[in-house]
């Protein structure tokens, strides 16, 4: 087995949303099972789940990413106005002081602008579950719903397969009574 | 065989058992909160068990090693004990008994039983980060120095590159040195 993932025949990266230390997690499927990695903080945890396990995937779609999206948008509301005002100010009465204040104003109107940016492109709009007979685990990495749903449908392709195969009992080992002796001759100790 | 009871993430009340129903899903009948259901085969399977061990009828049959009224079916591939159905655990295609089961975990020398590894390449990130401010860059690059040489042959991340981007940091903060060492030259000589 290759040490790293990407090198290892037997694995194939599924897809997942973007990666954000300082937790991220990706998942790797395999013939036969699910390679969950999960990094947080400095440490890198590996868990396995057999395909045949995995029962169903739930996907909660949530609405995180437009409460926060309201919530920076109040935010930048005011600031935008604070620039504004400070601008018009300024031109009328040809202060530069107030254009200080309002470059102060618009950084912080810009940071806030490009906070709200980031929560639209890659904000949380679900959540995912994957449930086995004995766990339910959350799938960090999951948390956009096109992608969770790709990944739903791509697991299901995966078990689908497996799934004949697996109806199939695996062949009980002979009984040791029954195997005859490898060597029945010993040699001689000299 | 009968599903079984699966419970809404959000309100923890069940949802229908019925395949046909699940996946007919868009929310949650009880709270109504919105929720995609993929069924996958494992849910009609139900859990996997494993073999139950058999009770010895003759005495010309061999016993486990760890059950003495049970039958012996397998030998263990590491230390060649006989076991029963109950104490032989299939790992990698191998057939183990729980006491090598524990080593080989205990060890690392069983690749598919490994938890977790540290992100060397993540700390060595901090420290430029977290410490360059604060006691400056001769430190910040003995420190990732010490971390790349000490732990060059710890294990890497199965998922980055972290060797590489361990000698980055530490490119990153040795140059930083040199920069600030060079700074103070210039400073002395003018």
């Amino acid at each position: 087995m290759a040490d790293r993932l990407q090198n290892d025949p037997g694995y194939r990266r599924l897809k997942s949303s973007l990666k954000a230390y300082p937790s991220h997690a990706s998942y790797w499927l395999a013939a036969d099972h699910l390679l969950v990695v999960d990094v947080v903080g400095f440490v890198e945890r590996y868990r396995q789940i057999r395909l045949e396990d995995i029962e169903l995937v739930l996907i909660r779609p949530t609405a995180l990413r437009l409460i926060l999206g309201w919530i920076l948008g109040a935010v930048a509301l005011p600031f935008a106005a604070l620039t504004g005002w400070m601008l018009y100010v300024g031109n009328s009465t040809a202060d530069t002081d107030w254009y200080v204040g309002a470059a102060i104003a618009g950084f912080v109107l810009a940071t806030v602008l490009g906070a709200w940016a980031l929560v639209m492109v890659g904000g949380q709009t679900c959540q995912t579950r994957l449930v086995t007979g004995v766990q339910e685990i959350r799938l960090a990495g999951l948390y956009r719903v096109p992608r969770a749903t790709a990944f739903a449908n791509e697991l299901r392709t995966a078990a689908a397969a497996l799934a004949p195969a697996a109806a199939t009992p695996d062949p009980a080992p002979t009984p040791l009574s029954e195997v005859p002796p490898a060597d029945p001759v010993s040699p001689p100790i000299a | 065989m009968a599903a079984r009871e699966i419970k809404c993430p959000s309100c923890r009340r069940p949802l229908p058992r019925d395949v046909a129903a699940l996946e007919a899903l868009n929310g949650c009948p009880s709270c109504l909160k919105p929720l995609s259901v993929f069924v996958l085969p494992g849910y009609l399977r139900g859990p996997t068990t494993g073999r139950a061990a058999e009770k010895v009828t003759g005495e010309s049959e061999a016993t486990c090693f760890f059950h003495a009224s049970k039958k012996a079916v397998v030998p263990c591939d590491e230390c060649g004990r006989f076991l029963c159905a109950l104490c032989d655990v299939q790992v990698d295609q191998r057939h183990l008994c729980p006491t090598c089961l524990e080593s080989g975990r205990r060890t690392g020398s069983i690749g598919t039983l490994e938890r977790s590894r540290t992100r060397w390449d993540i700390i060595a990130w901090t420290v430029n980060v977290g410490l360059f401010t604060c006691i400056g860059a001769p430190l910040v690059a003995l420190a990732n120095l010490i971390i790349t040489v000490l732990l060059w042959r710890a294990p890497a991340s199965r998922v980055v590159r972290s060797r590489l981007w361990m000698i980055v940091w530490t490119a990153v903060a040795v140059g930083a040195c040199l920069l600030a060492l060079a700074g103070i030259l210039a400073d002395s000589t003018s």
